[in-house]
């Protein structure tokens, strides 16, 4: 101390050093975020940009599939299709250690091209590979035939043992043919069985859970004490018999509830055997095509025979000419040997060559593949039987690439700026240029602050409760499960027939029966919609859907997005509003010329700062738009036209990029199959979000620069 | 007079647009259309509050009905039992683990070596495919040739030369591939290794693919594990550990017995209470479908049907009479139960005794839960006793099972139980530790930016935190799954490191992993908010502060620093309710076990985790979906609670400045 006076003089003591040590751990702190930074993103991309080299441009094409892991026998001459041989090459990048003899070859397949009729009948399971086989073709049927001849294909001879009410059944249905399907004469056979008529006093007695199954189809009257398990088999429950009921049952049932010599049965006041004959047919169908009624096909079909119609509902009648279908031979076949109801014209034979390519597999290898590249090299190879298996694993949503996710996450973005912008703008607008500093505004304000703080998950449950389940609909075909309905105008057009079917529409008569009543009759029905003639308005939410998803993000945002907008409202200098006002605009005219057009790129930014936010929550569209699996785009397969169409793609539900990554990482067992997709999809999500913000940036700083009033 | 009217009358420029709906002028629908949207912030706040109590408001009665079912099915008696039970098996696993961590501890990197062996073998298997399936190839066609009756003498040695071929072929590939496999490459990296072990490791794997056979390394190294382990069993401590453990395990198997025969009659119980509670409703639909039926076949068997249902509530005091009447049996076997546990308790050597410190702390945890046993025992002897099935359940009881409750069990075929304390535990202890974590960095990264820093450090360290900001919560809980976990229980296998209590990390996904990653998720939010508080000091403050003499730091430390403490801590409190409300990283990198956590190194789950988890799967409307609703509810009081702290402390501050 005595040393100097001087104040500028540096003292190299203690505090010195101390200083020194606490700069230095402050330095640790801050470069220790940085290099923590630095790891996270380094390790994404040292991990992520080779599997988007190696998968290259397929990764934004195609969707999510499971990835089939097969070990592979060495083989020559297999053979595929020349695009899913490409697929192979991107999930192998050591095929050159296996593959040989590479040659590309035209694969040339027949198909027939027809002209189908109106008025033919088509059974049901061939209609629809047919669609399959079509994709543009889809049948919008308003009528179906029940009495329309069917036919079946057997492959080899088969021995039927018929009941006699069958029996007769199937005679009919050779009634008004000249092909019929039973043989001429048919040996009876006649066996005799007992039924039983029971009596049964009234009390409480232990029951057997197989006496109670054999029960449960009698017209016995029991309550039971308690329900039975599935998976406790050997139970013993309680049950009350109300009062002494007689019944008659058949034999299997006497034997299956009665006859055992084991504790849960019901004891019998009397019993006495009723016999009765039973006849059988016993007859041989030869393999061949055969073709009978729907009604006797129905009967055939509890005796083995295997076909595509559907019986229950009968086939399906074409209402209009199609024209242009191209199927392959083979079904072609099978489709006129099925269908004898069948009007076809400009039938011709046409043939087409796909690219294939030919290789041989050197050795025994393991091979991994997408779900679509599997089953074209399972099926070009079928006949030959030159691809060998000997051990396969799954990995599901491990193959394929994300564009279902990116698209996905890129519609519920663009729908949640769209809600929320316009009312972001709006109220800022309001706050910024209207309001004053009254308690509405500081109301206002504060719930601004605290929607701000709300976590992300709460707003997801809070769109699952809004938007999923509660939402308003204008439709003809309300759910029946809704919460609240009210009928608006006597207007809907009835859904065709297809429809009815696909949906489970309850189709109400004329009588006008009110929304309970609507909802009882299709829960009785198991139907899910109902359709009366009237518009309902509707409280049965939105599904899990892009626009439920959308709201729910725009709620969020909401906050982020007004403040933002504020502040560059807020930077427009007043003068511009005054000299707008004294030139004699009015309020909202100065708003319109002077003040927006100079707080928008601030209001650009806000967006690009919004987007950066919504695209990266997983929490918020978990219940309400995201799913892990989805075939289809969002706007693919849609079943309607027009208006109708585009509020079927709003309403339907969406993968998302972050979801996806939450079910690769998360929801499936992890192994090494499955990295290449985790950290390639989380690359390109990165690569989405971290643009967006680069441009936030970017942006924020550009106007600072050069907005200066 | 307000402004608007005047600009419509008296404004000389006004254009008259004519356009007027009930008095509202163009310019004011304008105004009101705007400030309708800007109305949206508060109604929105109001329609979630609304929803969530829409939603959980039907929480209470349905518990309040499920616990009454509960207790008058007699579940509620059995489960006071299993309890004490449950709290003695505690003891009995614990014991039964030691012996395996002192093993592992002292026979070392002979402990793990067949393990070892085989993680080498996976790996090298895969990549032998082809050379493996030729081998087998070979062996079969020689089979083939040889079952010839006669067998062709030419063919014979083509096959048998075949097979050596294949052999070679086999034994040069793998020793190739398992020459690059080294200890590095195991998958389960908490394996202990010994470098000497390393050659004849892959020696003997590569025999073990060839032959298939077990191999006289392992057969080797099996015999003097065996030995040793012999040895170590041997010690008297161990000796002494294992009687304790049958002493243990002896009584459980009466109470057991004694349990299962009364929880199949609680079971039972339940059954029968549970049918009649819907029967009315079940009753009212059948005969409905009855009266609606197409055909009078499908009406006379709805009829039947809805006859069948039972509506008459059981006799519970008869169903519960055994439960009362089972007093005595199960006095005898507690009695047995608590004497055998005592005399084990007493038997077991001391911690100091083991060597392996594993083995040690959990020497330690039996003593410490052997004391709270003897408590637990008599505490539900005693509710036993004093137990009713006719003591109604209040709502009280509904309600403080929730908050109170450590118990969240759906989907039970036993008894459901919806308390949020495991929940509510594991969200604030992930929290706070994320937050202890995060703060020391992100308050030191802001001084340091702030202040100390050059102009060149200022401009690049605050984007770069600002970007770590804009990095989504799902990329950092995958970041978590993939490789922060696994570094994480790695690292802190290191004994210098064991200081630290809860240390060694047994688990990849904990609490302490799910905590480093919020910590760095909430950083830039705290760095920023900090840096602000910390720019907003006046300037007159630091040049006082210099002027006085103060070096640089004296300055910040006892100047700025204290004259923006509540900046801070509100950054703190925004950085904290922005971690208890994040979903993605405790989902999945926090293990999702649902208890009560002990300490950091824990696997736990939070309430965010439950409701992302759980509300897909759940029946609307249902007692399960409601608990959830209840989670959400009350989440939303903790962070908007948080929330509104941290907006009074700010702007106090900005009243202040």
């Amino acid at each position: 101390m005595e040393k100097s006076t001087n104040p500028f003089y540096a003292k190299r003591n203690s505090q010195h050093t101390k200083e020194t040590l606490v700069k230095l751990v402050l330095v640790i702190f801050t470069y220790s975020i940085i290099l923590a930074a630095l790891g996270i993103f380094g390790n994404i991309i040292s991990n992520g940009a080779p599997v988007l080299w190696q998968k290259g441009w397929s990764f934004f094409t195609k969707k999510p599939q499971t990835l089939f892991v097969n070990q592979v026998e060495k083989s020559q001459g297999v053979e595929m299709p020349a695009k899913n041989f490409d697929g192979l090459l991107t999930n192998n990048p050591d095929a050159e250690n296996w593959l040989g003899h590479v040659t590309p070859f035209d694969q040339t397949m027949e198909f027939v091209q027809f002209d189908l009729l109106a008025h033919s009948r088509i059974g049901n399971g061939y209609l629809s590979e047919l669609e399959s086989l079509n994709p543009d073709f889809r049948l919008p049927y308003t009528e179906r035939d029940h009495h329309a001849r069917v036919g079946f294909q057997l492959s080899s001879v088969k021995k039927i043992s018929l009941a006699h009410d069958d029996y007769l059944t199937l005679r009919q249905a050779d009634a008004d043919t000249d092909s019929p399907l039973l043989p001429a004469d048919v040996p009876k056979r006649e066996i005799k069985l007992n039924n039983y008529r029971i009596t049964i006093a009234a009390g409480e007695y232990p029951l057997s859970k197989a006496a109670h199954d054999a029960l449960v189809p009698t017209p016995l009257v029991f309550k039971m004490r308690q329900t039975f398990a599935d998976d406790e088999p050997d139970k013993i429950n309680r049950t009350i018999i109300p009062r002494e009921q007689t019944i008659t049952i058949e034999s299997n049932t006497y034997f299956a509830a009665f006859d055992e010599d084991e504790r849960g049965t019901l004891p019998l006041k009397s019993e006495q055997e009723v016999p009765f004959l039973r006849i059988f047919h016993d007859m041989t169908l030869p393999a061949g095509n055969h073709t009978t009624t729907n009604t006797a096909l129905a009967i055939l079909e509890n005796y083995g025979i295997q076909h595509l119609h559907n019986t229950a509902t009968g086939a399906v009648v074409v209402n209009a000419d199609v024209t242009g279908l191209t199927v392959p031979k083979a079904f072609w076949q099978q489709l006129t040997a099925a269908n004898p109801g069948l009007k076809t014209a400009r039938v011709s034979a046409v043939k087409q060559t796909t690219p294939y390519i030919r290789f041989d597999i050197t050795k025994d290898t393991e091979i991994q593949l997408d779900t679509d590249d599997r089953e074209s090299i399972a099926s070009a190879n079928a006949a030959t039987g030159k691809f060998r298996t000997t051990g396969e694993e799954t990995h599901s949503y491990s193959g394929g690439g994300v564009i279902g996710p990116i698209v996905g996450t890129g519609l519920l973005v663009i729908i949640c700026m769209i809600v929320a912008l316009s009312t972001g703008i709006a109220a800022s607008i309001f706050l910024n240029e209207y309001a004053g500093g009254g308690s509405f505004v500081k109301t206002i304000r504060l719930a601004m602050l605290n929607l701000a703080g709300v976590p992300s998950i709460v707003f997801g449950l809070f769109g699952l409760g809004l938007f999923v389940i509660l939402a308003p609909c204008v439709t003809s075909t309300p759910k029946a499960s809704s919460t609240f309905m009210v009928p608006l105008v006597k207007l809907g057009s009835k859904p065709d027939l297809r429809t009815i079917e696909e949906q489970h529409i309850l189709v109400a008569g004329q009588s006008d029966l009110g929304s309970d009543q609507l909802s009882t009759l299709a829960a009785v029905h198991s139907d899910k919609l109902i359709y009366d003639g009237w518009i309902w308005l509707s409280l049965q939410g939105w599904g899990t859907s892009l626009i439920a998803g959308g709201f729910t993000l725009a709620i969020m945002v909401l906050p982020v997005i007004i403040t933002s907008c504020e502040e560059s409202l807020r930077a427009v200098p007043m003068g511009f509003r005054e000299a707008s006002l004294a030139l004699g605009a009015s309020k909202w005219q100065s708003i319109r010329t002077a003040v927006l057009p100079y707080a928008f790129p601030g209001i650009l930014t806000a967006s690009v700062l919004g987007i950066t936010r919504v695209a990266g929550e997983t929490a918020p569209i978990m219940f309400t738009a995201a799913v892990a699996e989805k075939s289809e785009l969002p706007w693919q397969g849609l079943k309607s036209t027009g208006f109708d169409a585009f509020l079927d793609f709003l309403q339907s539900s969406v993968q998302a990029l972050p979801y996806h990554i939450y079910t690769v990482a998360g929801r499936i067992p992890q192994s090494e199959y499955t990295e290449p997709m985790q950290y390639g999809s989380v690359m390109v999500f990165m690569l989405i979000v971290m643009f967006f913000a680069a441009v936030s940036v970017w942006m924020r700083i550009r106007i600072r620069k050069k907005l200066k009033w | 007079m307000s402004p608007s009217k005047r600009s419509k009358k008296n404004a000389p420029f006004g254009k008259s647009t004519g356009f007027k709906l009930l008095g509202i002028g163009k310019q004011e629908a304008i105004k009101y259309f705007f400030g309708g949207n800007a109305t949206l912030a508060v109604v929105l706040i109001f329609l979630i509050v609304g929803f969530l109590v829409f939603h959980a408001w039907n929480f209470l009665p349905q518990y309040k009905k499920s616990l009454t079912l509960y207790r008058l099915s007699g579940q509620e008696f059995t489960d006071y039992a299993s309890d004490q039970l449950r709290a003695q098996k505690e003891l009995s696993s614990l014991a039964s683990q030691v012996p395996a961590y002192e093993l592992k501890h002292r026979l070392g990197a002979l402990y793990d070596l067949e393990a070892v062996h085989s993680n080498f073998k996976n790996k090298a298997q895969k990549k032998l495919l082809a050379e493996r399936k030729e081998l087998q190839r070979a062996l079969s066609n020689l089979e083939n040739t040889l079952a010839k009756q006669p067998p062709v003498q030419a063919d014979v040695a083509t096959a048998k030369a075949r097979v050596a071929a294949a052999t070679d072929a086999l034994k040069t590939r793998s020793g190739d591939i398992l020459g690059a496999i080294r200890y590095a490459d195991l998958d389960n990296k908490s394996l202990v290794t010994d470098a000497k072990y390393l050659a004849d490791i892959r020696a003997s794997v590569s025999e073990n693919i060839i032959t298939g056979k077990t191999t006289g390394f392992i057969k080797d190294i099996r015999a003097i594990e065996a030995g040793e382990t012999a040895k170590i069993r041997a010690l008297p401590h161990l000796q002494q550990l294992e009687k304790a453990h049958q002493l243990l395990l002896a009584p459980q198997k009466p109470f057991a017995a004694y349990l299962e025969k009364y929880r199949l009659i609680a079971s039972d119980n339940k059954g029968q209470a549970e049918t009649p509670s819907t029967a009315a409703e079940r009753k009212e639909a059948q005969l409905t479908k009855a009266r609606l039926a197409t055909t009078e076949q499908q009406r006379k068997i709805d009829l039947i049907k809805a006859e069948r249902i039972l509506t008459e509530t059981p006799d519970y005091d008869r169903l519960n009479q055994a439960l009362y009447d089972s007093l005595d049996a199960h006095l005898e076997v507690q009695q047995q139960l608590v004497e055998q546990t005592r005399i084990a308790l007493a038997a077991l050597p001391k911690a100091s005794e083991f060597d392996g410190p594993k083995a040690g702390s959990r020497i330690e945890k039996i003593n410490t839960l052997g004391e709270k046993f003897f408590g637990t025992v008599e505490a539900k002897r005693h509710n036993m006793e004093s137990w009713s099935h006719q003591t109604p359940v209040g709502y009280g009881q509904a309600l403080s099972g929730f908050f109170m409750g450590t118990e969240w069990v759906s989907n039970s075929s036993w008894q459901d139980f919806y308390g949020v304390l495991p929940l509510l535990a594991g969200s604030c202890l992930v929290a706070l530790v994320a937050i202890l974590l995060a703060v020391p960095f992100a308050v030191g990264g802001a001084i340091y930016v702030n202040r100390l820093s050059s102009p060149f450090e200022q401009r690049w360290i605050k984007p770069i935190i600002e970007f770590i900001g804009a990095i989504p919560s799902i990329v950092m809980a995958f970041l978590g799954v993939v490789v922060v976990g696994a570094l994480i229980q790695e690292h802190t296998q290191n004994p210098l490191l064991s200081w630290i209590p809860s240390f060694p990390v047994e688990q990849d996904k904990t609490i302490l992993t799910a905590g480093i990653l919020l910590a760095l998720m909430s950083i830039p939010t705290v760095f920023t908010l900090a840096e602000d508080a910390l720019n907003n000091v006046p300037k007159a403050y630091k040049e006082a502060a210099l002027a006085l003499g103060s070096t640089d730091l004296q300055t910040v430390f006892r100047v700025i620093f204290p004259s923006c403490a509540s900046g801070i801590i509100a950054a703190v409190l925004l950085g904290f309710g922005r971690i208890i409300g994040e979903t993605m990283v405790v989902l999945l990198v926090m293990g999702g076990r649902i208890a009560i956590p002990d300490s950091i190194s824990d696997p736990a789950h939070s309430m965010t985790g439950i409701m992302a988890q759980e509300i897909g799967e759940v029946e609307q409307g249902s007692l399960h979906w409601s608990a959830l609703f209840m989670v959400g509810l009350l989440l939303f009081v903790i962070a908007l609670t948080l929330n509104y702290a941290a907006q009074t402390i700010l702007k106090k501050l900005s009243k202040h400045s």
